[in-house]
C-alpha cells in the first residue's frame, strides 16, 4: 500500500465524521437552518470520502451549491449538546493532568512518524490522531456512542470556519495557474530590484502585515502575498520555503494584532470584558507587534539564506 | 489539484472532543487558580506559558472566553490592587493587557502543532506554488518566534507591574 492509498483512508474517516455532524445537524430541531446545515456537512463528507471517484464537474457543482447555501445564510452552527459540567468537573478531579496526555501523544507521534519513517507528515498526523483518540477513550473510559457525540459536537462547532483554510489553499492553486506571481514581480521589480535578499524579505513581511490588516485574516493574506511577493522576491532567490512560510505567516499575525478588522481577537475581548476603550486591546498590542515584526525580518534574512 | 491535506486537522477533533467532555478545561482552570501571591504581570506570564504549551499540543482553548474573562482578568485585578485601589483607567488597562497576552500566546505558538490548520495551509500553499515545505520543517522554524515572543512579552508584562507599586 503506498502513501496515497493510506491517506485516502484518512480522508474517508474525515468524510465519515462530517457525515456524523450532518446527521446530528438534520436532527437538531432548534436550528432554523437545520436542513441547510445538514446538507452542508453531508456534501463536505461526500467530497472528502469519495471525492476521488467523482468527476470534477460534479464536485464543482456541489461546491457552488454550498456557496449558495452560505449566501442564503442556511448554514448555522445550531444548538450543540453542551458538555455536562458536573461530569466534567468530576472526571477533571479524577484524571487531572492525564487529560493532556492524548494531545502530547498526538504531537509527538506526528513528528516521529513524519521524521523517522517514509510515510511522511500527512500520514503521520492521521496515524497519530487515531492512536491519540484510542488513548483518550481508554483513559477516560469513553464508549463509542459518547465518542460519536463528542466528534459531531466538535465538527459542528468548528462550522464553516473549518472549511475556510481549504478554500484559501485553493486560492494559492488559482494564483499559480493564472501567473499572478509573474505579473506582480514584474510590476514591483521596476521599483525593487529582485536580487536583493534583505529588501525582498522586508517587502514580503511588511506586505503580509499590511494585507492582513486590510483583510483582517492572515490566512487569506498568506495565499495572496506569498504567491505575489514571497515566491518571486524571497523563495525564488534561494530562500528556504519552510522558513519563509513560517515567518511570513507570523508576520501576518503582527498585522492581526494591530487591526480592528480582526474582530474575534481585538473587539470580542472589549465586549467580553466590558472595556471602556474600544481600541484598548490594540493599543496594548502594537508595541509588541512592531517589535516582533523587526525580529521576524531579521530572523527570515538569516535563517532563509 | 488535490489539497485536502489542509483539512487533516479534522481528524484530531474526535480526540479533543473526548478529553473536552471529560474536563480538559476544568483541569486547566483548577491548575491556574492554585496560583497565589503573584503580581499581575507574573500571572499574565504564567498564563502565557500555559497558553503556548497547550497550543503546541494542539489544544485550541478559546482563551478570551474561557480563561481571560472568568479567571485571568479578576486574578490580575486582585493582585494589582493589593497596595492601593485601582483607578478606572488602570482597570481598563489590566483588561486590555490580559486580552493581549492571550493573543500573543495564541498567535505565536499555534504553528508549533504539526496538525494545525495554519501549518497545513502553509505546506499546501507552498506545494501548489511549486515548492516543498514539510509540516515538520514549518514547525521547526516556528520555534524561534514562540520563544522570542515569550521572552519579549514576559519583559513587557513585568514592566506593566511598575505602575501598581508604591
Amino acid at each position: 500500500m503506498n502513501v496515497n492509498n493510506i491517506l485516502e483512508i484518512f480522508y474517508v474517516l474525515i468524510g465519515l465524521i462530517m457525515v456524523f455532524a450532518s446527521i446530528e445537524s438534520f436532527r437538531d430541531k432548534d436550528n432554523s437552518a437545520r436542513i441547510g446545515t445538514g446538507l452542508f456537512w453531508l456534501i463536505m463528507g461526500i467530497i472528502f470520502a469519495v471525492g476521488k471517484y467523482l468527476p470534477n464537474l460534479v464536485i464543482g457543482l456541489l461546491i457552488v451549491f454550498v456557496g449558495i447555501l452560505s449566501l442564503l445564510k442556511q448554514i448555522k452552527v445550531g444548538k450543540l449538546k453542551e458538555v455536562n459540567k458536573e461530569v466534567a468537573e468530576k472526571s477533571a478531579k479524577r484524571l487531572g493532568a492525564w487529560l493532556f496526555f492524548p494531545s502530547v501523544v498526538l504531537a509527538i507521534f506526528s513528528i516521529l512518524i513524519s521524521q523517522f519513517t517514509k510515510l511522511g507528515g500527512q500520514v503521520g498526523i492521521g496515524i497519530a490522531s487515531v492512536i491519540a483518540l484510542i488513548i483518550a477513550m481508554i483513559i477516560s473510559k469513553t464508549d463509542a456512542k459518547t465518542t460519536y457525540h463528542d466528534s459531531e459536537r466538535m465538527v459542528r462547532s468548528v462550522g464553516t470556519a473549518g472549511i475556510l483554510p481549504q478554500l484559501l489553499a485553493t486560492l494559492g492553486v488559482i494564483f499559480t495557474a493564472s501567473g499572478v506571481g509573474d505579473v506582480t514581480s514584474k510590476a514591483i521589480s521596476g521599483v525593487f530590484p529582485a536580487g536583493n535578499h534583505l529588501l525582498g524579505v522586508i517587502l514580503y513581511c511588511v506586505a503580509m502585515v499590511i494585507f492582513t490588516m486590510v483583510m483582517g485574516n492572515a490566512f487569506a493574506a498568506f495565499a495572496v502575498i506569498t504567491a505575489g511577493i514571497g515566491i518571486p522576491f524571497v523563495v525564488a532567490q534561494g530562500g528556504n520555503p519552510a522558513v519563509v512560510a513560517a515567518l511570513g505567516m507570523t508576520s501576518g499575525y503582527c498585522g492581526t494584532l494591530m487591526t480592528p478588522m480582526a474582530a474575534n481577537f481585538n473587539s470580542l475581548p472589549v465586549a467580553l470584558l466590558e472595556m471602556k476603550d474600544n481600541l484598548g486591546v490594540i493599543k496594548q498590542q502594537y508595541p509588541i507587534a512592531l517589535t516582533l515584526l523587526v525580529v521576524q525580518i531579521i530572523l527570515m534574512y538569516f535563517l532563509a539564506f | 489539484m488535490d489539497n485536502r491535506m489542509v483539512s487533516l486537522f479534522f481528524l484530531t477533533l474526535p480526540m479533543i472532543g473526548v478529553v473536552e467532555s471529560h474536563g480538559l478545561k476544568q483541569a486547566a482552570v483548577n491548575g491556574i487558580s492554585k496560583i497565589k501571591n503573584l503580581s499581575a504581570g507574573k500571572i499574565f506570564n504564567l498564563y502565557l506559558a500555559i497558553r503556548e504549551i497547550t497550543d503546541a499540543m494542539g489544544i485550541a482553548l478559546s482563551g478570551q472566553v474561557q480563561f481571560i474573562r472568568p479567571l485571568i482578568n479578576p486574578m490580575a485585578q486582585a493582585a494589582a490592587s493589593v497596595k492601593k485601589p485601582l483607578t478606572d483607567k488602570q482597570v481598563d488597562l489590566i483588561k486590555a493587557r490580559a486580552a493581549a497576552t492571550d493573543n500573543f500566546g495564541n498567535f505565536f505558538s499555534q504553528n508549533l502543532f504539526i496538525a494545525s490548520s495554519g501549518v497545513l495551509l502553509m505546506s499546501s500553499t507552498m506545494k501548489s506554488l511549486g515548492y516543498t515545505a514539510t509540516p515538520a520543517n514549518i514547525v521547526l522554524y516556528s520555534i524561534p518566534m514562540a520563544v522570542i515572543t515569550f521572552l519579549i512579552t514576559a519583559y513587557y508584562n513585568r514592566r506593566f507591574d511598575k505602575q501598581f507599586e508604591i
